[in-house]
This record gives C-alpha cells, structure tokens and sequence, in this order.
C-alpha cells in the first residue's frame, strides 16, 4: 500500500508540474550583449548608421517606458543555427542574409524591462547561462559602469566568468563583425584572451565576476579594449576605470606597464634598442614576471616600492648581428637594458595615471589596506586627494635565462 | 510475505489435496498383486505411460508385476536386470516350499544401487513418478522401489547467458544429477554437503541445498532450511521461484539472489560461505545471500590481471550508472541546465532538435518504450528470424526516425549508449531493475531537473541501504564499509591480499589462501 | 540472523552528516558578516571549542550504553522534569529541519529551479527523507556511509580548483583592530557546528568499541576544517566586499569555477547533486533525532517509533512554508541555532556532571 501511494505520488508529480522546463530548442542562447546610449552620442562617433531618426527606421526597437525615459540600447546575439557552419546537417539553403547570427537591439530604460520586451520580438526565451561577452561603449561607461551593471550582477544566469570590454565607439558594431573562421562574434572575441600568453597587450582577468569584486571593494581598475572593422575584431590597450566610471584609455604599452606592476603578466615580449647601435633591437621573450608593492609610510606621505623580476629567453635581434657575442658580458648589458626599458614604461605610465586620470589602476589602495591597515584607516577618506601625489619607485630585475641559440 | 505463509499455513488445515499423493498415506499394499495393480493405475488414471508387466517368478506361481513409466525408466536396464532375473535365475531365492523371499530378492537378485522397500501407497506413486520401477510380488505386503532411471537431456554445454572469455565453459543442465556431478566434481571435499528436499504439494521436485561444511555459518544454513522447509506451493519450476518465497522482501526490484548456469560460480560462491541451490528440472542454480557487489562480479574478473579487472569492474558500476540515469540527465541538462553543457555543445544539440515536434521527455519514453520491444522481440523471435529485429530495429527504425525528424539523433545515441550500458551488467536481474528505474528517474529529472534526480538517486540509495538478504545488508562491504571485503567489490585488488575469505558472511573458516612462506608478493595477479 | 550495529566509520560518517547542514551554503556570509576577513578565525576557534562541547555529550552516551539522550534525561531527572527539558530540544529538532529545508529550497530556487515552487521542492525532498527515517537508524548509517566519500571528493576538488582564483591578499590585515569582532564572532561560528548532539542518539547503536572516539574526533574535526576552508577560499576568491551581498556563497563558488574548453565546463550542476545530499542527511539525522525525542516524550515504544516519521514530517512540512519572506527565514534560522547552543550549553554540561556524580557514588 505503502509503495502504491509512493508510486501515485512519483506519476502524479509530472502531471503537475514541469514548472521550470523548457526544452533546449525554445531557448534562445544569447553570446553576446552590447549596451550603447540612446540617443547615440554624436560627438566624434561614426554613427552614419544611426543618423536616420531610429524611430521612424526601425520602431519596433522602441519601447513604451514606465518610468524614465529611455536611455540604453541593448543588443543581444542569439545563434541562427540554421545558418551555422557548426550545425552541419539542418536543412541546408542560408537565409535571409547568410548571417548566422541575429542582434536584436531594444531600446529603453532598464535592462530588465528590455530583456522582458525582447520576449515579445522573438519566439525563444532569452537565455544568458552562455552569455560569453558583455560589450560596453565608452559612452556608457563614462557615465558609470555600476548602473548598468546591476541587471547583470544580480540575475543568477550571469555567470561570473563573462568576459567583459569597452568598446570604442559603438558597443553594437562589435556583435554585427562577421569573424571569419567562426559563426558568431561574441564566441570569437571571448576566445581572444585566451591568447593572452602570447601577447602581453591584451588585458586579463577582466570577467563579471572580477568586475563586481572591483567595484564592490571601491578599486579602481582596466577593462579591455575591443575595436572591429567588417570582419575583424582587436582587443587590445584598456579603458581606466575610477571609481566605476571610465576615465580614459590606456595604450597597449600602458598596459603592459599596468599587468607588470600588478602581477598580471602572463607573458610578451619586451623589445629595446640595442644601446650603441641605430637601427638595431632587442627582443626579450618574457616567461615569468612577478612584483611585489611594498607600501611604507613618511611623514604621513605614503610611497610605494615596486619591485618586479622579470625571467625571459632572448628571442630576437633586429638588424644586428650577435653572432659570437652571446656571452655573458653581452648578457648583462642586455638585462641591464630590458630593465631600463621597463622601469621607464612603467614610470611613465604611472605618472599618466596619476596626472592625467587619477586612476589607482595599480590598485594601491588595496596594498595600503592589507599591508598599512592602521594609515589607511587614517586617509581613508582623503585616498582620491592623496594619490596623485604619492611617491612610487620602480625596480626591474631582469634575468636573459635563455639564449636564443639559432638552429 | 509472512502474512502469506501465515495465510498458508492457517488454510492448510481444512484443504483436501486431492489428487496429490498425501492421503495416499493410509493405503497400504495388499498381499493381493492384482488389487495392487489396478489400484495404482486407478490412482495414475490409466495414463497410457504407465506400463504394468506381470509375470511369475522362476517357474513357480508365485506372481510378481513390475509397474513403471516407460519414458522415465531404462527399460534395457527393467528388462535385464529385473525382469530378466527374477523369471529365469530366481530358484535360489524360494524356500523348499517353493516361497519366494523378498529380502533374498531385494539383497541377492536385483543388480541394482539403489533398491528400497516400502508399504504404504504415497512412497509407491512418488518413486513411481520421480522414475523408479515398483515390484511387487504376490503375498508380501511389501514392495520395492527400484531405481532405474533413464532420463534423455541435454548434455552439457556452454553457457548462454553468462559467456565468459577465459575459464572453465560449462553450463548446468536441466538434470539435477548431472547438475551435481559438475559441481560435486570442482570440489573433492567431503565437508561439501548436498541436503535433498521434496518441494511442491504437486510436483515434489527434488530441491538440493547445496553448502561447505565449515565454511557457511550454520545460523545462515539453519536459516536458509527452515525458510525453504516453509514453502507449501503446488509447484515450483526454477529454483528462483522459491528463492522468491524465502526472502524477507519479496517486492524489491532488485534481485536479492544469485542466479547462474555456471557451475564454477556456484563453487566460488560456496567457498566464500554462501549457500546454494539447485532445483530438478532447471538448469541454473540460485546462491545465497546476495549483495550488490556480487552481482556486479563476473568469472573473468578473476582471470585477469588485477588492474585490468579492477578498471573493467569500475566501467560495470559506471555502466550500471548509465543505464539508469542517462536518459534522465540529457532531459535534465537539455531542458532544465543547459548552462551546464559546453556552449557549442548545446549549440549542436539545439540544431539537431530544431524541427523535432516532441518535448525531449516525450522523445526518450518513445525512443525507450521502443527499445523494449526491440529486447523483447529479439528474446521472443526464433533464432533464425532474430537477425532480422536488429536490422529493423537498429537500422530501419532509428535511421528512418531521425530522418523523418521524429526523434533527434542526439537521442537516438542517448538511448543506445544507455541500451550498451545495461547489457554490460553481469546479472540479468540486475540489468532488468536498472531497465525499470529508469523510468521514475526520467519523470524526475522531467518535472525537477538536477534535483529530482538527485533526490530520485538519495531515494534509492535509502531504498538499496534497506534491503536485505537473509540479514545481509545488499550493499556490504561497501557500507557499512568493511576495508577488508571491499577489496573485491569496488575494486579487484591482488589475489594474494584477499587470503581471507569475505567477513561479513561470517564464515567458520576464515582463511582462503596461505602466501608461500618468505614471498610475500607472488605473481601479480 | 546477524545483530545489526553501526560501526566506527560510520559513527565519523554519521557525526559529519550531522554538522554538515544548510549552513554549508552560507557559513562564509555570515562570518564575514560579523568579522569581516577574519571570519574564519572566529570559526576556527568556535570549531575548537564545539569539539569540547561534543566530548560532553559523547561522555553523557558512554555512560549509558544503552540509552539515547533522551532516554538518558528522563533517566536522570526523573520522567516530569526530564519531559520539560526535552521538549524544546524535540522542538528545536523539528523547527530546524523545517528551516532548513526551506532555506535549500530556496537556495536551490535560486540557482537551479527558477519557477519551481518552494512546496514541490520542500515536498518532495520531505517524502524521500521520510523514507529513510521510517527505514531506521541502521539504514541512515548505510546513507551517510555512501554519502560521506562522494562529498569529501567534491568538496575537496572544489576547494583545489578555486585555488587558482583565490588572492591571499584579500585576507589581510590579519586581525588588526577586529579583535573584538573576532571574539563576538566565537560564539556564532560554534553554533554552525551543531549537530554533533547525535552522538548521544548513535552511540548506543554502535559496537561501543573502545577507539570510538577517535572516529567521532574525526568526524567533529573534518566539519570544522573544511568550514574554515571554504570561508577562507571564499574571502580569498570573492573579497569581503562581495562576500557582504552574496547570501549563499558555496553555490556561486561552485558556479563560478570554470574549466575553458572541457566538457565539464559548468560544474556547479553536478556540486548541486553534493549539496543536495549533504543537506538531506543533515536532514534525515535531524529527523531521526526529533523521532527519537516525541517518541519518548510521548512514551512511544522503540518499535513503534518510526510511525513518529510521518507526523514530524508533516510538522516540519507546516513550518517550512509558514514564513512568506525568504529573508525572514533565515533570521530565523539563525536565532534557532543561537537559541538552542545557549540552552544545551547551560543544560547538558550539569545533566552530564550529575550522570558522572550518580556514576562515582553508585561505585562507592
């Protein structure tokens, strides 16, 4: 009887319920999510696009607001299978365009709500567990990051590892890119960081997840740069961040100086000038970069001791020739370059950090909290005054581990 | 189950057993051979089988007849032996008053092993059915019961049902002497005990309780006869069925006995301290108790390397796994987490569905409930006809059905893997419990996701956890975790560190296998 | 036949089961809440001393092999006051498996089950752990001795794979000038640990084996490491910042561990499986308890005790979905388990003198 009852309760459930299922067909997978402004800025943007009143263009975009009025445009990419390459057998014969993807843009006041109004221009239901990229224009972005980000913060189909970018110009042109060995953008550009051992310009770390650490501990931090033509996309160089706005970007050597002082450095290569000769360059390849950011206080002044060793395999020369020079003579005068070189990128870039944006994208604040608590409880209200003005010492120590011996 | 024997029990009372020899108990034989006759055929009801000779023996008037069935008996053996001798070589059995002695007869004439008397008509018609030849001779309230049997079988041959790769290659047969020649012939131990009991109000087949002497526990035998002792059924064909009035949980799924035709199981099984079972008439043998992690056992295990038999045991409990779950956590994963795949994995799976009409749940019952059919179709159908199920059900069908957009391939490999999955386990039983479960499992995962199979999984662990087999927890050693035991469950460690045999059977003699002295570590199997 | 009894590992088993609860899911959030990146010392040392509380109760059950506790105070203060101070220990048992199955349901509502409603869940999860009480003590063994290694591996693996993610720095400065948070947090991180009370419920289940204690030392000890654990993993990975605003930190830590370019990409589905064991023997063990107390507190026979399951669950059911707030619950949940620490703590270690005082003097 017993196990009748039970066996009546497992049967029964699923005429009940199913509350939660929906089969994978009917989602709607979104890869990618780009946020513009509304109306788009006009000043120094290409907006040739957008020129036309989008109202009259394209009104299904827009949407009857509740409150506020409407002041983002959102895009997102959903997969057209049909027209995929990697969907292989479906019904062969491309569509409208031969795009494999589609960018719905809404337009309105809060996310939610246009996520919501999507659900009436589409038959699928917006799914974001496989969100890879969320693309925010600079516009947004100086007017702050924390206000868009909350939707995406707080839904818990956001995972913490999307990767986030500035974009220059507008965010929705990146999505619209045809990547030419893969269907979809946004897929394309969340594998470009992968990358990031080879090439020391791109920035890393950079995902939800780190953002909303960022911002919840009040640092200041790097977001990567995206730029697209038609069918290419860039990601390299990096938007400063303070206090949850952008304040300008950093130049691809900028931000290999930031990854180097903040420990980020996966690797890259470090090129010189060979000292004597005009025309000729070094290269170092670098394998290992560690710093350390040691604060100490004078004065009530705080200075800060950076300190990074640099390991790295000689990889190239450019227009010289080293033939029977590689000893270790020749050795020490290259460490003792490389180490020229980085203390003086890094020191610029410092001072356009402090000077120019204010930016503690160093995160210094931080070191001063976990390693001067007790000074930091003091200033703590007055960091944004005492920053610019901090002192900072760089010390490279390079070791050329590895000749690169020709073959 | 007891209310049942209860039941039994309480109804037996006032039952007449017509027709079964029990109240044949009051009949007794007359001195009169020819009342004898027509009363036994009278009780057989004249079957045309039943072949009466009556004849007098050597040369006197004294008369005798042999009653027997012809297809049961040797009747080369009746003739020359019985018959043969009594009509012409029997002088030397009659006094000078030209009697004939029955006790000269049954110890001088008949050159037969097995000769007994009896009286009363019950023993008469049981020896007569079970084969043997009835003698009785006029004037002697008396008769014998000669035994010899001739009963045409099968001879030996391979196993059908658990083929394995290395190892000994002989499978019962339905003849329970033969049965008891392979095992009798694997183990030279007098300790090796064969208990007969009579089962069945009707049939009284002859149910041999098989054990090691000093190696079974005695509670565990004592237990297992008085369960069997118990039984009051008219008839039982396979020794399962009985194994299925003996247990404390008849209704689990889950098979709580051992059923093999491989007589060197039975031996393993007997070494280690279970019991076993052989029934006539059936060619597998049932051991006793079970646990889960004997039934994932296979003969091979052992004749392979430890570490390849270890991997090719974990891929069974993996598979097990499988053929309970799959189905239920692709429905899970597609249409409650799809988060949890790959992106481009869930992109293909989405591409191959688009245009299937079904929801996924709908598509895995349907592609299930084929699956079935194709089983059972291929059990049913004649062997020469077999061939054919396979080609239409796996090809035709599964072809034809994902080209025709009804099913998605993706659940056609699904169903299949979980198909494979459920053939790798060792016991039928067990493969058809997995078969079953897998049902609740795929409403679970379709009304709850992740977690209705997860909970579905902790109902059955509790459900497992609860059973038991003759006092034995179905899943020892595992839990309550016995290191020692458990080192030919999960795994199949050495040889040579399971010297001891399995504790919680509780055997009298516990040491299996002595290490040579001075080597430790002998060969690495 | 063979005369069941729970052996030594799984009397670790059980104790583990029974400290891992709901709280598994949240323990980092409120540490931090209270001490901010030393919350895990207050853990830690509140761990420590939960395992001197616990030897108070194993002492109490040795010396009454044959008794459970609440057997053991009816014993000792006769059956009217024994039934006063046992009846909100059974209350406190039924109150938080009701608790903290909604608190589960609504963990899981949030990250798994979007629509589902939180009386399906909570329902179904009651049904199963019904089942396992009303099979008895021997099958609940069984069920933690299964459940105890999977989790272990999953835990642990979890733990090594958010490594990579973790930043020591996030949990400096070590104790400056939180001290006093530190110490207003001790008491808070003990009653995380609850739960090893079921000592007294086991032990006279068990072989009564000489090294018992070393396997229940163990059991208290694994809990306590892996807490401070994740709560030091989770303040290394999520920074106190953050870790203020997540209110069930396992499950976003288990979510947010990735693997590029594998097929477990996601893992957090299959960690759901693990919390959603752990927390079911939490409750299956909290059940058995108040099983056990009503049952004496009514006067039930033994045999009779699991028809005992069926009105406890039916309670807990009520209880679970009394509370409409979601936030509510878990003050409430959080008020229970201070509530109940502070009255064992005044009521088990005088029961427990009083037993060795009875103990001394019946020797004499």
């Amino acid at each position: 009887m017993k196990r009748l009852i039970l066996v009546l309760v497992i049967l029964t459930i699923p005429l009940a319920g199913c509350w939660d299922r929906v089969d994978i067909d009917m989602r709607g997978y979104v890869l990618g999510i780009a946020l513009d402004a509304y109306p788009p800025n006009p000043i120094g943007q290409n907006t040739s696009e957008l020129e036309a009143s989008p109202e009259e263009e394209e009104p299904l975009e827009k949407m009857e607001t509740q409150a506020g009025r409407p002041k983002y445009a959102m895009t997102v990419q959903l997969p057209m299978l049909k027209n995929s390459q990697t969907a292989g057998s479906g019904p062969t014969g491309g569509g409208f365009d031969g795009s494999s993807t589609w960018e719905i843009t809404q337009i309105g006041d809060s996310f939610i709500s246009m996520n919501r109004e999507m659900a009436t221009r589409t038959s699928l239901l917006m799914y974001y567990e496989h969100l890879q990229v969320i693309i925010i224009s600079d516009e947004i972005a100086r007017q702050g990051l924390e206000k868009v980000m909350d939707f995406f913060v707080r839904d818990p189909e956001m995972r913490r590892r999307v990767k986030i970018f500035i974009s220059k110009g507008e965010a929705k042109r990146i999505l619209d890119v045809l990547p030419r060995i893969e269907d979809y953008a946004s897929m394309y550009l969340s594998l470009i960081p992968l990358n990031v051992k080879k090439t020391s310009r791109m920035a890393t770390d950079t995902d939800l997840g780190e953002l909303i650490i960022n911002i919840h501990s009040g640092l200041d931090f790097v977001l990567p740069k995206v730029e697209a033509i038609k069918d290419e996309i860039k990601s390299s160089g990096g938007a400063a961040i303070k206090n949850g706005k952008m304040v300008g970007w950093l130049t691809e050597l900028e931000l290999e100086a930031v990854k180097l002082m903040r420990n980020l450095y996966r690797g890259g290569v470090i090129t010189v000038r060979t000292p004597g000769e005009e025309e000729g360059l070094n290269v170092l390849e670098v394998t290992k970069a560690k710093s350390t950011i040691k604060p100490s206080i004078k004065d009530n002044v705080p200075h800060f001791d950076i300190r990074i060793k640099v390991e790295g395999n000689y990889a190239e020369d450019v227009n010289i020739h080293t033939h029977g020079q590689l000893d270790m003579e020749y050795i020490r005068m290259l460490e003792r370059t490389f180490k020229k070189e980085i203390e003086s990128l890094c020191t610029r870039t410092i001072k356009r950090m402090q000077e120019e944006y204010g930016a503690d994208v160093l995160q210094l604040k931080r070191v001063l909290q976990t390693k001067a608590p007790a000074y930091w409880k003091k200033i703590a209200d007055q960091w944004d005054e005492i920053y610019p003005s901090a002192s900072i010492s760089i010390t490279a120590d390079v070791t050329v581990s590895l000749l690169g011996l020709e073959t | 189950m007891l209310s049942l024997l209860k039941k039994l029990a309480s109804g037996k009372k006032d039952r007449i057993y017509e027709g079964t020899t029990e109240h044949l108990k009051q009949f007794r034989l007359s001195p009169n051979i020819g009342d004898n006759t027509t009363r036994l055929l009278d009780i057989m009801n004249n079957s045309f089988d039943i072949k009466t000779r009556a004849f007098k023996i050597g040369r006197t008037n004294t008369r005798a007849a042999v009653i027997y069935i012809s297809e049961l008996v040797d009747e080369i053996t009746v003739n020359n032996n019985i018959i043969k001798s009594l009509i012409l070589e029997s002088t030397f059995v009659m006094d000078k008053n030209g009697k004939v002695d029955l006790d000269l007869i049954k110890d001088s004439m008949l050159s037969l092993a097995d000769v007994e008397e009896t009286e009363t008509f019950d023993e008469i018609v049981l020896g007569i059915m079970s084969g043997d030849t009835f003698l009785c001779i006029q004037g002697f309230t008396k008769g014998l019961l000669i035994s010899a049997r001739k009963y045409k079988g099968r001879t030996v041959g391979q196993p059908n049902l658990e083929p394995s790769v290395k190892g000994p290659q002989e499978a019962f047969v339905e003849m329970l002497s033969v049965n008891i020649g392979l095992i009798r012939r694997r183990i030279r131990d007098p300790n090796l005990t064969f208990e007969i009991h009579k089962l069945g109000r009707r049939a009284k087949a002859d149910i041999v309780l098989m054990y090691i002497k000093g190696i079974a526990h005695k509670d565990l035998i004592d237990d297992i006869r008085n369960k069997l002792l118990a039984i009051d059924i008219d008839k039982v064909t396979t020794a399962v069925e009985v194994s299925k009035l003996m247990l404390d949980r008849p209704h689990s799924i889950f098979p709580l006995v051992q059923v093999t035709e491989r007589p060197d199981k039975v031996v393993a099984a007997m070494n280690e301290g279970r019991v076993a079972m052989i029934i006539e008439g059936a060619p597998d043998a049932i051991t006793l108790p079970v646990t889960l992690p004997i039934l994932m056992q296979s003969s091979d295990d052992y004749f392979e390397n430890w570490m390849a038999a270890t991997v090719i045991r974990m891929t069974r409990y993996v598979c097990f796994l499988i053929s309970v779950l799959f189905p239920a956590i692709y429905i899970s994963t597609t249409s409650y987490h799809p988060g949890m795949l790959p992106t481009r994995l869930v992109l293909s799976i989405t591409a191959s569905r688009t245009g299937v009409p079904f929801p996924a749940v709908l598509e895995a019952l349907l592609m299930e409930f084929t699956l079935e059919i194709l089983q059972e179709a291929g059990i049913r159908l004649p062997r020469v006809v077999g061939q054919t199920v396979s080609i239409v059900g796996g090809l035709v069908i599964g072809q034809a059905a994902v080209q025709a957009g009804v099913v998605s391939p993706i659940m056609v490999i699904v169903i299949s893997i979980t198909a494979l999955s459920s053939f790798a386990i060792p016991d039928y039983s067990l493969s058809m419990a997995s078969r079953i479960i897998r049902i609740p499992f795929i409403l679970l995962a379709v009304t709850f996701g992740s977690f209705g199979i997860a909970m579905g999984m902790l109902f059955l662990l509790a459900y497992l956890s609860s059973l038991r087999c003759f006092g034995l927890s179905y899943l020892t050693p595992l839990t309550p975790f016995r290191p020692r035991d458990s080192r030919d469950s999960l795994i199949r460690a050495p040889l040579w560190t399971m010297h001891k045999r399995p504790e919680f059977l509780h055997p009298e003699d516990t040491i299996k296998h002595v290490p040579p002295a001075g080597r430790n570590e002998p060969n690495d199997n | 036949m063979i005369t069941e009894r729970l052996s030594k590992v799984q009397v670790m088993t059980i104790t583990v089961g029974a400290i891992f609860g709901v709280d598994i899911l949240m323990v980092q959030h409120y540490m931090v809440k209270l001490a901010r990146q030393d919350g895990w010392i207050s853990l830690a040392i509140g761990g420590l001393l939960s395992i001197g509380f616990a030897f108070v109760y194993y002492l109490l059950a040795i010396l009454h092999p044959d008794l459970d506790l609440p057997e053991i105070m009816l014993k000792l203060c006769g059956p009217f006051l024994g039934r006063l101070l046992l009846f909100p220990i059974a209350l406190y048992a039924v109150l938080y498996a009701g608790l903290s199955a909604r608190i589960f349901a609504q963990a899981l509502k949030m990250f798994l089950l979007d629509r589902t409603p939180i009386y399906a869940i909570i329902g179904l999860m009651l049904v199963v752990v019904a089942y396992s009480v009303y099979k008895g003590i021997y099958v609940i063994g069984s069920i933690s001795d299964v459940i105890f290694p999977i989790c272990v591996f999953t835990i642990v693996s979890m733990l090594l794979m958010s490594f990579q993610q973790m930043d020591l720095d996030r949990l400096h400065p070590v104790l400056f000038e939180n001290t006093d948070n530190v110490v207003r947090g001790i008491f808070p991180g003990l009653r995380h640990f609850l739960g090893f009370e079921i000592i007294a419920y086991v032990y006279c289940h068990t072989y009564r084996a000489k090294g018992t204690y070393k396997w229940f030392s163990a059991g208290l000890l694994i809990p306590i490491i892996f807490y401070v654990m994740l709560t030091v993993v989770s303040i290394g990975v999520f920074s106190v910042g953050s870790l203020k605003g997540l209110i069930f930190p396992t499950l976003t830590l288990s979510k947010s561990i990735e693997f590029p370019a594998t097929f477990l990409e996601r893992l957090e589905s299959f960690t759901a499986v693990v919390w959603i064991a752990l927390v079911f023997e939490s409750l299956i063990l909290f059940f058995y308890m108040s099983v056990r107390d009503f049952s004496v507190l009514l006067g039930i026979s033994r045999r009779y005790d699991k028809y005992m399951t069926f009105a406890l669950i039916a309670a807990a059911y009520i209880v679970s979905l009394l509370e409409p707030h979601g936030i509510q619950v878990l003050d409430y949940f959080l008020t229970l388990l201070s509530a109940y620490t502070l009255y064992t703590l005044i009521i088990i270690p005088p029961l427990t003198g009083y037993a060795l005082l009875k103990r001394r003097r019946s020797k004499q």
